[in-house]
This record gives C-alpha cells, sequence and structure tokens, in this order.
C-alpha cells in the first residue's frame, strides 16, 4: 500500500484523494511483476486454482458446531441435538440441515490444534503465529501466492480481501502482506466499510471512467507540483487500469447477478455483526468471492460473523449460534452448489475457520470461553477428498484423541491445492534469507489430497 | 369444562373457562415484522400506542410507526448494546445500554438530552415510573440504581443481590422496586426509605424478568428455570406457571391485568390467565429467545421482541365461545 500523506481532498463523487491513493497503491500488487505474469504465460496453463477463505472471526464453537458431545455431562453438552448427515455415520449441529445434506463434499476437521490462543485472523490467513516471524513478516497465504504465481492474466487481481474494516482490527485483517511486499498486500474493496465497490467509488461512478480519469489528472498534477510521485505514473495508470477493467467492476457488482442466486445465498446483512467489531453476517460476499475468483482471483478472504460467545449480556453461546448457523449453513451451502455447478469444484478450495475453539464447560453466562486447545475446520473443492471427518477429540471435546491437524499441516493442503509445493518453494524475506511457507515438518494432509 | 379449537399451524389455541363468564379464546395475528441490525432485547409503545421504540444490540433505539412500520428516527448515541428503551409520561424517551449508561432524548428523537454513569458494569435492565420521573437500573456490578429523570440526578444505590442484574421493574405507585438476577433472587425495594422491604426466593436459577401488574397487586417473575411465579404485594408467592420453554426472559401484565403475556427461550410467546392461571395461547413467534414484550395501552396489540433481530406485531383477538 502506497502512503501519501497531505491535505485531504475530496473528490466530486465523494472519494477522498488519500483514499484513492490507498486503491492504487493496494491494486498495483499484481502488475509489478512481469517476470512471474511471464512464467505463467510460459506454462500456458488456463487452469485457474483459488482459495476462498470464510474466517470465523472470533472462534466458532467446536463441540455445538461439527462436534457435537451428547455423552458429557449437561454443563458441557449444549443445547442442540446432533443430525445425520449425506455421508452415514457423520452427524453435525441440528441447526445446519443444508451442509449436512452436503457432507459428501466437505471435510470436516474436528483436531484442530496449535492455535496460538489471539483473537486475530492472522494464524488463519498466514497459518504462522505472530510470534518470532522472519524479517517482514509471514505473507499470508493471498500475498504468497501473488507472490509466487502473479495475477491468472493480465489485468486481473491475485489476492482480495473482502473483510470490511470493523473495531476488531485483528479480526478485519484480509492477510498481511508480510516479506512477499506491499505489491501483494490484497485488494480491499471493502476496507473502509461493509459494502462492496471500491472504497467508497460507487460503480457508477467507477464507469464514468472519464470523470475518474480527469480527477486522476488532476491528483496527478497536484502531487507532480509536490514531487510527491515521480515516477510512479506508469504504475498508476496500470493500477487504475485493474481498477475500471469491467471484470473487476462486473466482479463487484452483485447487481448484475441473478437474483435468484442471490437469495439462495441469503443475501445477508451489511452491518457488521456483533457490536461493530466483526465481520459482517454477509452472504453476498460469498457469492461475490465465487465471482471474484472467476474474475481471476486466486485466492479471496472475508471475516464473516462474530464467534467470540461468551455470554450474556451479549447473548448466549446457544442465542448466537441459532443466529449465526443458520446463516451459514445457507450461504456456505449455496457456494458450495454454485461452485459445483458452475464446475469450479475442483478448482476452488474453501476453508471456513476461526483462529480457536470454545471451552467446553458452558460458564455462568450462558457462553463458552476462548479454547486453543482444540478447534474444528471444514473444507471444501480444490480436488480435495470430502464425505470424510479427520480427527476426534475426548468425550468432553477438550482436547484431540486422534490425528491431531496443525494449522499449516492446513496450509501445505491448500498451498498443494493451489499448485504450490512447500517443501521446494521458498521466497526470500526481507533480509533475503529465503523461507518455507510452512515449517518443513508440516505436509499436506495425506487424507485430503 | 375446557373448549379446545382446532389449532392452526403454529398456532397453539387453548381456551379458559372463567365460572362468571363464557370461556375467553385467545389468538394473537401477525401484522407486521419490524428487524434490526442485530438482536432485539426491549420494545415499548408510546402512551397514545401510535408509536414503538425498539432497543438492540445494534448500539441503536428504533422508532416506528406502529400503524405503518416506518422508521421514524433512530436514537444514536449508545457504544453498545441497547437493552431497555420506554417513553416517559412527559414523552421523553429513556434508553439504557450495555454501555453503563442511561440516556434521556427528546420527544422529537433528537439528540440525548442527559446521561446517566455510575454502574461499573454491564447495563442490563432499566425501567421508568408510569407516571412521575423516577427511574431503576440495574447491572452486572450488582447494584440497582435509582435516579431522578427530571433533575438528571442519582437517587440511591441499592446494594444486596449477590450476581449480576438482569431485570427491574417499578411499581405503579413508584413506591416499590423489584430486581432479579443471577442469585436467583427478586429483591423488593422500597423507594422512599431506600432499602431492601423483602428478599424472595423460589426461582431455581437466574431471575429473568419482572413485572408489576397494572393495580401493583400481583408481581409476576420469569426464571431461567423454565417457571412464571406469581407473588402478592407483599411478595408472598400466589401461583408457579410452568412453560417447559426453558429460559423465560421476558413477562409483562396487560395492561387490564387479566393477562400476563411471556417470551422464552424457545422463541414461543404464552399468555395466562392470570385469575385462574391456565395458559391460554402459546404461538412459535420467533426463531430465537423473546426478549421483550409489550401490550400497546388499549391491550388490543402486542409487540414481541426477538434476539432473532425482529420485532412482531400482533392483533390481540379476544372471542368468547359457547
Amino acid at each position: 500500500m502506497l502512503n501519501v500523506l497531505g491535505t485531504k481532498h475530496r473528490f466530486c463523487d465523494g472519494v477522498s484523494r488519500r483514499s484513492l491513493l490507498k486503491i492504487g497503491g493496494l491494486a498495483m500488487g499484481g502488475l509489478s511483476l512481469p517476470d512471474l505474469l511471464r512464467v505463467e504465460a510460459a506454462t500456458g496453463k488456463k487452469s485457474h486454482k483459488a482459495v476462498i477463505m470464510v474466517f470465523l472471526s472470533g472462534g466458532p464453537p467446536h463441540q455445538d458446531m461439527v462436534d457435537l458431545k451428547m455423552d458429557a455431562p449437561v454443563e458441557i453438552r449444549g443445547e442442540f441435538q446432533p443430525i445425520a448427515t449425506k455421508v452415514p455415520g457423520i452427524e453435525i449441529c441440528e441447526l445446519l440441515p443444508l451442509l449436512a445434506q452436503r457432507t459428501d463434499r466437505l471435510a470436516i476437521i474436528r483436531s484442530l490444534v496449535g492455535s496460538e490462543g489471539r483473537h486475530a485472523a492472522f494464524q488463519c490467513m498466514t497459518g504462522h503465529s505472530v510470534n518470532g516471524q522472519p524479517a517482514g513478516g509471514w505473507p499470508s497465504l493471498g500475498a504468497a501466492v501473488s507472490k509466487i504465481q502473479g495475477p491468472v492474466e493480465p489485468g486481473t487481481l491475485p489476492f482480495i480481501g473482502l473483510s470490511p474494516r470493523m473495531k476488531g482490527a485483528a479480526w478485519a485483517d484480509p492477510g498481511q502482506a508480510g516479506f512477499a511486499g506491499q505489491a501483494h498486500a490484497p485488494f480491499s474493496p471493502n476496507a473502509e466499510q461493509a459494502r462492496l465497490g471500491l472504497t467508497g467509488i460507487s460503480m457508477d461512478s467507477l464507469r464514468s471512467r472519464k470523470r475518474l480519469l480527469d480527477e486522476i489528472d488532476r491528483m496527478k498534477r497536484e502531487a507532480e507540483q509536490s514531487g510527491a510521485l515521480v515516477g510512479l505514473e506508469s504504475q498508476y495508470q496500470a493500477a487504475f487500469g485493474i481498477l475500471t477493467s469491467s471484470k473487476l467492476v462486473d466482479a463487484l457488482d452483485l447487481e448484475q447477478e441473478d437474483p435468484r442466486v442471490r437469495d439462495r445465498y441469503g443475501r445477508g446483512a451489511v452491518e457488521n455483526a456483533g457490536y461493530g467489531d466483526a465481520g459482517p453476517l454477509m452472504n453476498d460476499y460469498l457469492l461475490a468471492s465465487r465471482r471474484l475468483v472467476e474474475a481471476g482471483a486466486r485466492v479471496v478472504t472475508l471475516a464473516y460473523g462474530r464467534w467470540d460467545w461468551h455470554g450474556r449480556p451479549h447473548g448466549t453461546n446457544f442465542e448466537n449460534a441459532r443466529d449465526h448457523f443458520p446463516v451459514l449453513d445457507q450461504g456456505l451451502s449455496a457456494l458450495l452448489d454454485d461452485l459445483q455447478d458452475r464446475g469450479l469444484d475442483k478448482d476452488v478450495s474453501v476453508i471456513v475457520w476461526g483462529e480457536f475453539g470454545r471451552t467446553p464447560v458452558i460458564n455462568k453466562n450462558g457462553g463458552r470461553d476462548h479454547w486453543p486447545q482444540v478447534a474444528c475446520a471444514m473444507l471444501a473443492g480444490g480436488g480435495i477428498r470430502t464425505g470424510q471427518v479427520i480427527g476426534s477429540t475426548n468425550r468432553l471435546g477438550e482436547h484431540p484423541r486422534e490425528r491431531p491437524v496443525h494449522f499449516q499441516e492446513v496450509f501445505a493442503t491448500l498451498y498443494r491445492c493451489l499448485g504450490i509445493d512447500v517443501s521446494r518453494t521458498m521466497v526470500p524475506d526481507v533480509s533475503g534469507r529465503p523461507q518455507y511457507l510452512v515449517d518443513p515438518i508440516y505436509e499436506p494432509l495425506p487424507e485430503l489430497v | 369444562m375446557v373448549r379446545r379449537r382446532v389449532m392452526p399451524k403454529h398456532n397453539l389455541q387453548l381456551s379458559s373457562f372463567d365460572f362468571a363468564h363464557m370461556p375467553t379464546t385467545l389468538q394473537l395475528q401477525r401484522q407486521r415484522t419490524l428487524t434490526h441490525g442485530n438482536a432485539v432485547y426491549w420494545v415499548a409503545y408510546s402512551d397514545d400506542g401510535k408509536q414503538l421504540a425498539t432497543a438492540s444490540l445494534d448500539n441503536t433505539v428504533r422508532l416506528w410507526d406502529a400503524t405503518t412500520g416506518a422508521v421514524v428516527g433512530t436514537l444514536k448515541g449508545h457504544g453498545d448494546g441497547v437493552t431497555f428503551v420506554t417513553y416517559l409520561a412527559d414523552g421523553r424517551l429513556v434508553t439504557a445500554s450495555l454501555d453503563r449508561t442511561l440516556k434521556c432524548w427528546p420527544a422529537d428523537g433528537s439528540a440525548a438530552t442527559a446521561t446517566f454513569s455510575g454502574h461499573q458494569d454491564y447495563l442490563t435492565c432499566a425501567a421508568a415510573a408510569r407516571t412521575g420521573t423516577l427511574l431503576a437500573s440495574g447491572s452486572f456490578d450488582k447494584t440497582v440504581r435509582l435516579w431522578d429523570a427530571q433533575t438528571n440526578m442519582p437517587i440511591a444505590v441499592l446494594t444486596g443481590h449477590d450476581g449480576n442484574l438482569q431485570c427491574v421493574a417499578i411499581s405503579g405507585d413508584s413506591k416499590r422496586v423489584a430486581s432479579g438476577g443471577d442469585d436467583n433472587s427478586i429483591r423488593l425495594w422500597n423507594v422512599e426509605s431506600k432499602s431492601l422491604i423483602k428478599s424472595i426466593t423460589g426461582h431455581s436459577r437466574a431471575v429473568e424478568g419482572v413485572a408489576f401488574s397494572p393495580d401493583d397487586q400481583r408481581l409476576a417473575s420469569a426464571g431461567a428455570d423454565g417457571t412464571v411465579r406469581l407473588w402478592d404485594a407483599k411478595g408472598d408467592p400466589v401461583t408457579t406457571l410452568e412453560t417447559n420453554s426453558g429460559r423465560v426472559k421476558s413477562v409483562v401484565f396487560s395492561p387490564d391485568g387479566r393477562w400476563l403475556a411471556t417470551g422464552g427461550a424457545d422463541g414461543h410467546v404464552r399468555i395466562w390467565d392470570v385469575a385462574t392461571s391456565r395458559l391460554l395461547l402459546a404461538i412459535a413467534a420467533h426463531k430465537n429467545t423473546v426478549y421483550g414484550l409489550a401490550f400497546r395501552p388499549d391491550g388490543k396489540s402486542l409487540a414481541s421482541a426477538g434476539f432473532d433481530r425482529s420485532i412482531h406485531l400482533w392483533s390481540v383477538m379476544e372471542s368468547q365461545t359457547m
């Protein structure tokens, strides 16, 4: 991201000059790697692997979602019943009936371990702990993929983060650039607020390219007078070329989508969930993720809902589950169907998870607190072997009983799905030292790939 | 003899028999649904019944035209979920929030004119006198605080609860305050002497809601133990109503005092005949816990507010059958 400080100036369509510069800086990521573009062009490949990462900000209750503990005592068991699914022997929460009909397309991890126990998207975005990072910081999945693979084709963006700005800044993190470099930071159309668009620029105004370019010209003239943007002209032209390309605009403009498709997803609420500090429960963004992948994105991330359910007075764990589960059930099921219907399910991986699990014992306020000892995740698509559960927890859902799965194993799997062999791929950090993206002791989950 | 009718879908009707009158049948017909961006914790009608105010975890209060359902105002200013709203006798509005404050707002919904601070933890519940300017609030700091909405000054801090406060109510004559909470008890307080009248026990789990009857002769309490209990003016038990609904969160008397409406974790609204303790009606109203209930002053409409982000407006239809 390019930060240009200066007098705040608002364009006629309401977008500030500072915002516009930020957009340009973010969007440059895909175009500053002509060498990688050439590599991709040389391979001649047309298939387009991608990952959609749904970050359940706050940490979902594993034991109420996909690992119900009916043999546990009442202070642990919870209020929900398990239901049978399409795959014999696999049961999930009764509030997820649509996903239950699609478990043949899901791989459910019940034994996710290695959480650093911190409220942040960081570990779900990078696979790593925030502590002990190499020089420049760990790149997120999207930034690393942008660095390694570049854009699918000129004029597309490899990494898009749909998370809006929210009070919980660590939850809003769509995935940092890290040592991949700021050129590979996500393009974040919702960075200013939860509204699909280009940081305050409406679709109409964006389509009015002449007016926008006029503004850019004026901004450039001002900048040139100050000398702030010397040498950046070509990059800005390229960046705005992406922003004004019809592919990106069309992908973000859900009004172009069949209303029936939007209804299948469930649309959702644009307001940030919880108390404004977490992601919106916005199923339109799940649909937008699919559209962005079709428009060339390799990685799309989004924070979804508020899953930090400590209990009253902000509603019990179970009241919040009754609020969130059905919405996720509808949106995720629609996404799985959509990917399948459009022939994308072998190419596009979907992962749904949060930063940790929740305490087995229900607290005095009807909530469940943080539980880094074990968590859950759901994966789909990308050619992985689905219709299975990986790992299990003990009777009380306290810790893995078999097959603990580390965050980094999931990342190794996602990279594999994207065509990146983490055992052979190294990216130099800012000190020039080559770094593996995943610690070498971790490999893709053999159960899935 | 109890008459039963064929139950329409999602609408369980029971009948009560009053030996002095013909059996009464109640029916709720949903007229309108309003929504917030998050869970709705409280609902209140204006004195003329023309306006509705709803308090939400989305940090706002919305004011609605009760007839058309149009939003006529939004109260913004609280920094956390809003747990309570009501209209004062002079037309002003008062709100309470998890941000530990109460606020007074002009009738036109413009910016707050007063903020009451003092609670040291989440402010979960509040009440306003039907007449006069007495306010009461309860908090996770285990205190009940009394305030004067005329002078905007604190009146008292009432201590004694041994757990988080979940509910508070003021009697119609403004002489008593009832509070309930996680210590499973109800406390009756004397407003004038600022002292405890009685600690009432009976619920086996948290007391989630309390309400005085219009004539102040009955106190109703809703419990996380799934029961609704009626107490006399002295705080002695009158009867216990079993709901089988799990936690009962909301309780309110009808304006004429004949009925008691309750809402619970099962999303049902139930209406009971106070005189006979009979269940008159149970209806699957919400997809989540029912947090707030309010009768329109004429008793012909009921508003229910839920954690499912919605407010339903119901016509209350009473008929007598042979």
